[in-house]
């Protein structure tokens, strides 16, 4: 019997000894990680079209998680692990035969949209092989008060009205629920603007606000970062340096793999020198160093300039992989960076080849008023949407919806001329600073 | 209620003890089969709805649901019983004794039976818990809890029954692994600590576990006790055995992690997995070297032996997980994380490492359990579309899950990385025809060595006219 128990005894004891240092206990500790401010609890209906979710299968496909990496970017910010607080039945994934979803409610707001994709991926997006969902819909001969028809396509629309049954409406109810909140909620922006700041010599307000569109997602509004995954700013030896060196390299050039206060961070940090400009890197840097008790020595765009020219040193001070070309000052439209908006804003609906699809998204391909010598339509479409409009004597009751709050001016700009310069289209270019005063113009 | 079609075995030959042993092998190893047929069939059926994604368009048929049953099927009933049936084999006869209970063993392969009959309705349903490898509702995941704990106290009491005071190796493997994978199944099924990200830790710490602490041990368990049989010379060390045995123990439960690097779970808790994953190369090594030591100077005619099925699994074995610790590494996962290069490994350790290790030692077994052979010709047949199928499996998997991966580092559209994949999904069903085929054929070779006419009997009946 001796024998008996040292083996299966003895090592159960291991096992379950083990079964709860790295299942149980982490478990009962990360249970109690806070929601995400601003994350908001799941309604009945949202609730509801999680289980459809479930049920349906939907996470073998579709992953719940953005992680630190480049390759990942276009599906919003990393994910924070309050972000799954209202998520049991948790949906992580273990694989992406399709994209992952954590912030399709805001990448793709249409729930028209959504409907037809579920009814038959390939009405909408042809090299789909996502398997359709036609049990999520009903077919009715006219439809009903209160009811939204699904405008499909003719190739792909039934004999008759498709409107979506009660599992269909509650699961695309969840899908839109999907959005990840700002990590930096927007009082907090307002919150920093100290009148004392004024003295200081930079900006405040700007930096302020640049460092929470850019930089509060990982490294968090106070500065404390994400421990051991993002790196906190607050009391950061760089940041605090009298020269300005380092820090201007690393919001440049981007940083990755680096020890600091001996904790190694894996997560690659983006390069912004392409994104931002000389004032812009100059405001955050300095709101970096005024903030969380830092005392770092202010610097100004000059010093960003010089930092720029510099590149051959910045290159060996900071990680080469990330150094990327400095932009031009004056940039003229740069048609792969157009294109790539266009495919990651535009390209679902109206397709890559600006074919649209007919009866529900107009294409863009011929479009008037993508050829039109005054800019000023296609630029206020982009910034704030459009719906029911007739085009071509076609009706066109999908909504379109507003990008001035996504995009820059410049990217609004680039996605603008990518449309003029493709598919036969011949509109004349537009400026960023075009779409600058159009956006003020209310 | 196996007990009865079982008994028309023709087992005169054999002492009582034997023939009641013989009988119940030859019930798991057949309830077994018709799983696996069934649930590689449901995994056929699936791949083909990559290349035709509007082919049978219903709930009960969907990719959603069936994926389910075709991963619970392989594993909780083809793999676990046919595990089960041999360990209780092996139980018995490396301890020079009786089993402890036939009833016993009858109601455990009724409980697993009756899980997977029940897991695979509710399933297909559209009942599911959601969470990858334990679907099935927490009160089914009961049934196989209490099929398991039915097995592991037939399987202890037996042993309990030699002379010897030694216990030999395949049993600290099978009765090890089955109780681990008992407290297993306790921890996944009690909710308090399963809220939100608490689930995800406890998610990653069952998913990898139900691989690595049941059918690995399991399998090597029952290797450990059908190559020596085979070969005709003991296993070349014993040391090395249970040296492997307690590191796995030690190192497997704390890499589960490594499946959920980059998500939200805490750094450390990721780091701490790809250390241990790198230390798993231990207890891999130790044993896949103490079965090619085993093996050594033999491989002459072991290609005409079922022992190429175990050699196949050894080598499966080693390349699988040596490709599992490589995969841990940050930088490779940054590449081939959530991409099909992982469904290719899967298949490579659960099929080219388990599943042969089981054909293996059902060949090995169960003839010398009822005194039936199965066909050179079949077996051979049997062996090479499995084996050729899964290589073209693995191979297509691992070069789309590649591009995959490429495609999303280089900021491609996402629709692109699907176009770029898709001929190689289309070979990946080549491969699981091949490997479906095969299991057609393993399924005939089962009959022959239990209930049909074997080729021993018509070699006796040409031998020995009336």
């Amino acid at each position: 019997m001796n024998r008996t128990l040292a083996i299966s005894g003895g090592s159960t004891l291991i096992y379950t000894g083990l079964a709860i240092l790295m299942g149980v206990l982490p478990g009962i500790w990360l249970s109690k990680v806070p929601p995400t401010p601003g994350l908001k609890p799941l309604t009945s209906m949202e609730a509801r079209g999680r289980d459809v979710y479930v049920s349906e299968g939907c996470f073998y496909c579709h992953t719940q998680q953005v992680r630190p990496l480049s390759g990942d970017k276009p599906f919003g910010r990393p994910s924070a692990p309050g972000d799954y607080a209202y998520q049991t039945t948790e949906l992580l994934g273990s694989e992406r035969t399709g994209p992952d979803l954590s912030n399709i409610g805001a990448r793709q707001s249409s729930s028209i949209w959504q409907y037809i994709h579920l009814y038959q991926p390939r009405a909408v997006v042809p090299q789909s092989i996502m398997p359709a969902f036609p049990w999520l819909f009903r077919i009715v001969d006219k439809l009903p008060p209160g009811e939204t028809a699904v405008p499909l396509p003719p190739q792909f629309a039934p004999g008759g009205t498709v409107i979506p049954n009660d599992d269909g409406k509650a699961l695309v109810a969840y899908l839109l629920s999907l959005k990840q909140p700002p990590l930096v909620p927007k009082q907090s922006r307002a919150a920093t603007e100290s009148p004392s700041s004024g003295s200081l010599g930079f900006d405040a307000t700007k930096g302020a606000a640049l460092f929470a569109d850019n930089c509060a997602s990982c490294h968090g509004a106070e500065g404390k970062g994400v421990p051991g995954t993002f790196p906190p700013l607050a009391g950061d030896p760089v940041v605090n340096d009298a020269d300005p060196t380092a820090h201007i390299g690393a919001v440049l050039h981007g940083l990755g793999g680096r020890v600091i206060n001996g904790q190694s961070y894996e997560a690659q940090m983006p390069a912004f020198a392409d994104q931002l400009s000389d004032q812009q890197i100059a405001d955050i840097i300095d709101y970096e160093r005024s903030s969380w008790g830092n005392r770092g020595a202010l610097i100004s765009a000059a010093d960003v300039v010089a930092a720029r020219a510099n590149e051959p040193l910045q290159k060996q001070a900071t990680t080469p992989k990330q150094v990327s070309p400095v932009a031009p000052p004056a940039r003229t439209f740069d048609a792969a960076e157009g294109s790539k908006l266009f495919a990651d804003n535009c390209g679902v609906c109206h397709g890559a080849e600006g074919k649209g699809v007919p009866g529900t998204f107009p294409p863009l391909a011929g479009d008037p008023v993508v050829n039109a010598t005054d800019p000023a339509e296609h630029i206020t479409t982009m910034l704030r949407g459009l719906s029911g409009k007739a085009i071509d004597g076609q009706k066109y009751e999908v909504e379109m919806p507003p990008f001035a709050d996504r995009l820059s001016d410049q990217q609004i700009a680039d996605i603008i001329n990518h449309e003029r310069t493709s598919w036969g289209n011949h509109g004349p270019l537009v400026t960023p600073a075009e779409i600058t005063k159009l956006r003020a113009e209310k | 209620m196996m007990s009865d079609s079982a008994a028309a075995i023709p087992l005169r030959a054999l002492p009582p003890d034997d023939r009641v042993l013989a009988r119940v092998l030859a019930a798991y190893v057949a309830s077994a089969t018709i799983w696996l047929v069934f649930a590689t069939a449901v995994g056929l059926f699936v791949s083909f709805k990559f290349a035709y994604p509007d082919f049978a368009t219903t709930p009960a048929l969907s990719f959603g649901r069936l994926r389910a049953i075709h991963t619970s099927g392989t594993f909780y009933a083809w793999a676990s019983q046919a595990l089960i049936g041999l360990a209780l084999f092996v139980a018995a006869r490396s301890s020079g004794a009786r089993l402890y209970s036939e009833r016993l063993a009858w109601i455990s392969l009724a409980l697993l039976n009756l899980a997977a009959v029940l897991g695979t309705v509710t399933l297909d349903l559209g009942f599911t818990y959601g969470q990858e490898y334990r679907e099935w509702l927490w009160w089914i995941r009961a049934i196989l809890g209490l099929g398991l704990i039915t097995a592991v106290w037939n399987m202890i009491a037996t042993v309990e029954r030699r002379d010897d005071e030694h216990i030999y190796i395949s049993n600290w493997y099978t009765i090890g692994g089955t109780l681990w994978t008992i407290v297993m199944v306790v921890v996944s099924m009690l909710p308090w600590y399963q809220y939100g990200l608490g689930q995800v830790a406890v998610q990653a710490f069952f998913m990898h576990n139900a691989v690595g602490l049941w059918f690995t041990p399991l399998s090597l368990g029952v290797s450990y006790y059908a190559l020596p049989k085979l070969l005709n010379r003991p296993i070349y060390s014993y040391s090395l055995g249970v040296f492997a045995f307690w590191t796995n123990l030690i190192f497997y439960p704390i890499i589960g992690a490594h499946h959920f690097e980059f998500s939200p779970l805490p750094w450390w808790l990721q780091t701490t997995a790809i250390v241990f994953s790198v230390a798993m190369l231990v207890p891999v090594l130790s044993g896949t070297a103490n079965f090619l030591l085993t093996f050594r100077g033999t491989h002459e005619w072991i290609y005409r032996s079922p022992a190429v099925f175990i050699l196949v699994g050894v080598y499966g074995y080693l390349l699988g997980s040596i490709q599992g610790t490589f995969e841990a590494f940050r930088s490779l996962q940054q590449l081939w994380h959530l991409t099909n290069y992982t469904v290719g490994h899967s298949h490579l350790t659960m099929y080219g490492f388990v599943t042969f290790a089981i054909w293996g030692g059902i060949y090995a077994l169960l003839p010398r359990a009822t005194g039936k052979y199965p066909y050179n010709l079949s077996m051979g047949i049997h062996f090479w579309l499995s084996a050729v199928g899964v290589v073209i499996y693995v191979a297509a998997l691992s070069a789309a899950g590649t591009i995959q991966g490429l495609d999303w580092l280089r900021g491609l559209t996402f629709i692109q990385s699907v176009e770029d994949a898709a001929p190689y999904w289309l070979w990946r069903s080549v491969g699981g025809s091949l490997m479906f085929a095969g299991h057609l054929v393993f399924a005939f070779n089962v009959w022959t060595m239990t209930y049909g006419r074997s080729c021993t009997e018509l070699a006796a009946a040409k031998t020995v006219p009336a």
